[in-house]
């Protein structure tokens, strides 16, 4: 299973991923730029990565794409969420809050 | 849904992979080219640009790479990934992993067995040429009774050709050589060639071999009897050999793996034309005797109109003969293996299978319960996993992995034990079964096939999925925040799922254990039958009629003979004929077994003489038209009145079948068994006179001492005169050990299911009960806190176990009735209800399950309160 870390991250990147794809089909620069965007420029990573994960994501069937059109009139590969990509979203976000709270609750108490 | 989408996305990633990587690397170049122009727009120069996007970018390979890998994450890596995690997990519990392994191994063990024995013979086609084709024919007379073809009827029908392509036409003979009997199957000259069998050595029985009545004195060994018999000796051929006085030249062997066409594989073949040569017993239909004919089936022909062609082409050929041999009808039976069943009869021997089947349910479900109890101590892992993203799908097919892990080295023990099993139950066998039989007895090879492979791997799936789903689904509906923060029972209460387990494996091994007492009282009860009759020193001795005077000479001057006696139809050699019986002044009649008997007969076999008396000499020489009945006879024809000096009309009980005759009733005997051991006593019986100087076949001997001693002073006696050993001699009570020996075995197998079964509920249920406590220590250590004694913490265990056990015997105790409803259908010696038996059976169940709790009960009676509340 690899270790951990890289493991944590992983699936952290593939969250994201899917949580930008919720409001609506987007190319892998529209989501780099999402992220860059929505976190303030907090998070520290190759827009690069963003690719692997949406092939993983697709491999488990959570997005689909296909080829489109981008705004400025050049081919695109653009991704969109599957049913199961919703589920699995509303799925890990509530994993994610739970394993936080409990993670928060197990700090604080230290 | 998902999963075709997924399939697809992953087959086209296979497919057409370099497409899927243009795709990637045009995905790439749109992302930087945009990326510059982004960074352009702001101001930067071209080159800065440039550079800075492939910066923020990261290994542009790397990346490449890893996306690729990423969409290519098939199936198969998933699989080795499960895999290796799973190996992993095994290496640190191996205990766990050897437990399950061994269990359901077990319960796989059992299974194959039977299914091997079942493949070999119901399963395995002949290795002979089409064997689908291939058809034995049976005809019909008017009332609807089975019989073969005579020769005659056979050669007629070659002729004639109605429906076969091809056939032949043989007689089972059994021959004693070297004191022990030998099969051989006399067949026609085109036996060989229509089933396309060669030889190994020499050569087989050709059309000319069987050409000319008397003629032909060649022999084709079987391989296995060449193997056995001379040990593979290829200068075997050429050699003469002696059977029956006539000498035979070894022709040939006949290729490796070619058994003949039936459940019991000869040990020779000879050209048919020798079958009177070998025949011993006077037989009365001498001229034109019976055969066995096996058909090819014209190509095209449906053997439903094939047996409608027979049919009409029987009824014209037997028209002109009496009406008892007559055959209107003609039947086809599969011959493509050893044993046919129609799905009628698979149906009936299917609740074998199901007992079989059974204890592996049991095995699976005391994994599942292990698996369960694993699955609640594995929370912990298992909520960090989904807490870190690891969808359920995912985790539950990791579970599911490792149960088809585990279930394939229990295939290979589950096959292994199959192996020693039935080498054991076949030894077993030779060892235990009465030893004039034991060497009748052939059995098939029952090496393993494709077929056996493919089931044991087919019942190791089943029984993975059996044990495994259920706990892995439950696993995985685990609470995050629970598990994360090490609650682990809170969190599923899997309760419900163990307890069904339970009572299921109760239900089945009550059921189980049950049905084998009841077999088991059956198999008793008929040990200590009374047929009616002396069975201890009495020898049946059964002389072809060239040798029966000698032999009746020799006999009676054997001073370890008390009498001799004889009759026209041997005692437990199957059921009498049966006659119908009318008195002459009332209506009453009775369908009695008739058999003609000499005046020595009822003395020798101590059958009292309720009324009147026994044949006089001069009757039975003379065969007067007298009888003597039983008293279930009397009964029925004379309830309350005396039968003596009565009139009685013997009749055929088929209709229009001649046979008519008016006898006197002499004398009135007690009832005996008049057919196979086990049959009623009740039913009537009618004797008639006949001489033992007659041909009456069955000579009955009453000798002085013991049957082992009786049978080899006989022997002894006998074998000057008959060098051949064409006499056969039999004590009774062999006949009866042989014919209880069915019920002997049914009950071992019985008991050994249930056994087995008990044992695995025994453990399945202390396993859960020990689990059980484990997890409420803490609300035990509060009971005992709140002051409760010992005996009320050991009583609530107990009372837990018991709870379940007595729902599970009650349920498995209704599925029993049911079965030995069953079962007393088929074997009359078996009541339908037997209470005895249901009663010891449940106890037995309810004393194993207390049995089974009481440790786990000890254990948690010794909890210390203090100690569980800190923790």
């Amino acid at each position: 299973m690899g270790d951990a870390k890289t493991d944590l991250l992983q699936g952290t990147l593939d969250l994201i991923v899917l949580r930008l794809l919720r409001s609506g089909r987007a190319n892998g620069w529209d989501i780099t730029q999402a992220i860059q965007v929505v976190s303030k420029g907090a998070l520290e990573i190759n827009y690069g990565s963003v690719y692997p994960a949406l092939r993983r994501l697709e491999a488990r069937g959570f997005v689909k794409a296909e080829w489109g059109t981008s705004d400025n009139n050049r081919r695109a590969r653009y991704y969109e969420l599957t049913a199961a990509g919703r589920r699995q979203l509303a799925a890990e976000r509530d994993a994610w809050e739970r394993f936080s709270t409990a993670l928060g609750l197990i700090l604080d108490a230290g | 849904m998902r999963f075709w989408r997924t399939l697809a996305v992953r087959a086209r990633a296979l497919v057409r992979r370099r497409a899927a990587d243009a795709e990637l690397d045009e995905e790439i170049r749109y992302h930087l080219e945009r990326e510059v122009e982004r960074r352009m727009a702001r101001g930067e120069i071209e080159t800065e640009a440039r550079l800075s996007a492939r910066r923020d970018f990261g290994n542009v390979t790397a990346l490449t790479e890893e996306a690729r890998s990423a969409s290519r994450m098939d199936a198969i890596e998933q699989v080795v990934q499960d895999t290796r995690y799973a190996v992993r997990s095994f290496r640190r519990a191996p205990r766990f992993a050897l437990t399950v392994i061994l269990t359901i191994g077990l319960g796989l063990g059992l299974v194959t067995s039977a299914f091997t024995i079942f493949d070999a013979y119901v399963l395995r086609l002949f290795d002979v040429r089409d064997p689908r084709s291939l058809f034995e024919m049976r005809l019909h007379d008017p009332w609807g009774r089975e019989r073969n073809a005579s020769w005659n009827e056979y050669r007629a029908l070659a002729r004639a050709n109605p429906a076969f392509s091809e056939s032949f036409a043989s007689v089972w003979i059994i021959a004693r050589r070297d004191g022990a009997p030998v099969m051989l199957q006399a067949v026609t000259g085109s036996f060989f060639r229509m089933l396309g069998v060669g030889p190994a050595l020499g050569r087989v029985i050709q059309l000319d071999d069987a050409a000319t009545p008397g003629g032909g004195a060649f022999l084709v060994l079987s391989h296995r009897a060449w193997l056995a018999k001379f040990g593979g000796d290829s200068s075997v051929v050429g050699k003469a050999f002696r059977v029956r006085d006539r000498s035979y030249e070894v022709i040939g062997v006949a290729r490796e793996g070619f058994d003949g066409l039936g459940d019991t594989p000869p040990d020779f073949w000879v050209p048919i034309t020798m079958a009177a040569a070998l025949e011993d017993r006077a037989a009365s239909n001498a001229d034109d005797p019976m055969v066995r004919v096996v058909g090819r089936l014209v190509p095209g022909m449906t053997p439903a109109s094939a047996a409608r062609a027979l049919s009409a082409w029987a009824l014209a050929t037997t028209a002109d003969r009496p009406e008892r041999e007559r055959a209107p009808t003609v039947t086809l039976e599969p011959r493509a293996t050893p044993v046919y069943m129609s799905p009628a009869t698979m149906l009936e021997v299917s609740p074998l299978f199901v007992a079989f089947a059974l204890v592996l349910v049991i095995a699976c479900a005391n994994v599942a319960n292990m698996m369960l109890a694993r699955g609640m101590a594995r929370q912990r892992e298992v909520g960090i996993r989904l807490a870190l993203g690891a969808a359920r799908g995912r985790l539950v097919r990791q579970l599911m992995t490792e149960a088809l892990l585990l279930a394939v080295p229990a295939a290979f023990v589950g096959y292994a034990i199959s192996r020693l099993a039935l080498d054991a139950a076949v030894t077993l066998m030779f060892a235990t079964v009465p030893d004039t039989f034991s060497s009748y007895l052939r059995v098939l090879p029952l090496g393993p096939d494709i077929r056996l492979f493919a089931f044991v791997v087919g019942c190791a799936v089943l029984a993975a999925v059996g044990f495994g789903l259920a706990p892995a689904l439950q696993t995985t509906r685990t609470n995050i925040v629970g598990a994360t923060r090490g609650e682990l029972s809170a969190a599923i209460k899997p309760t419900r799922l163990r307890n069904a387990l339970v009572l299921g494996q109760v239900t089945v091994c009550a059921l189980l254990l049950i049905t084998g007492t009841v077999l088991l009282r059956g198999a008793q009860r008929l040990q200590s039958l009374d047929v009616g009759f002396r069975t201890a020193g009495v020898v049946q001795v059964y002389a072809p009629q060239a040798l029966r005077s000698q032999v009746l000479e020799r006999l009676q001057s054997d001073p370890a003979v008390r009498a001799v006696a004889a009759s026209s139809h041997g005692a437990f050699d199957g059921r009498f004929p049966q006659v119908v019986v009318t008195g002459a002044p009332t209506v009453a009649s009775a369908t009695a077994g008739s058999v003609r008997v000499s005046p020595g007969y009822f003395s020798a076999l101590g059958i009292a003489v309720r009324r009147g008396r026994t044949f006089s000499v001069e009757e039975a020489r003379s065969r007067e038209p007298v009888s003597i009945v039983s008293e279930a006879t009397a009964e029925r024809l004379w309830p309350g009145g005396d039968a003596i000096g009565e009139v009685v009309t013997l009749s055929s009980p088929y209709a229009g079948q001649t046979g008519l005759r008016a006898v006197r009733v002499v004398g009135v005997v007690s009832d005996v068994v008049g057919g196979f051991y086990g049959e009623r006593r009740d039913h009537p019986m009618v004797y008639e006179p006949g001489s033992v100087e007659s041909d009456l076949p069955a000579l009955v001997v009453a000798t002085a001492s013991d049957s082992p001693l009786a049978l080899a002073s006989i022997q002894r006696h006998l074998s000057p005169i008959d060098p051949s050993g064409s006499v056969e001699i039999r004590t009774l009570d062999e006949s009866v050990a042989v014919q209880l020996y069915p019920f002997r075995a049914a009950h071992w197998v019985a008991s050994a299911l249930g056994a087995i079964a008990l044992l695995l509920t025994i453990t399945g249920i202390y396993g859960v009960l020990a689990f059980v406590v484990a997890l409420r220590e803490k609300e035990i250590g509060i009971r005992c806190a709140l002051g409760a004694t010992r005996g009320a913490i050991i009583g609530l265990v107990l009372r837990q176990s018991i709870r379940l056990a007595a729902v599970g015997v009650v349920a498995g105790a209704v599925l029993a009735l049911g079965a030995s409803r069953f079962i007393s259908s088929h074997l009359t010696m078996i009541p339908a209800f037997d209470a005895a038996a249901f009663v010891s059976g449940m106890a037995i169940v309810l004393t194993a399950a207390l049995a089974a709790a009481y440790g786990p009960a000890r254990r948690a009676a010794s909890v210390d309160a203090a100690e569980s509340l800190r923790g």
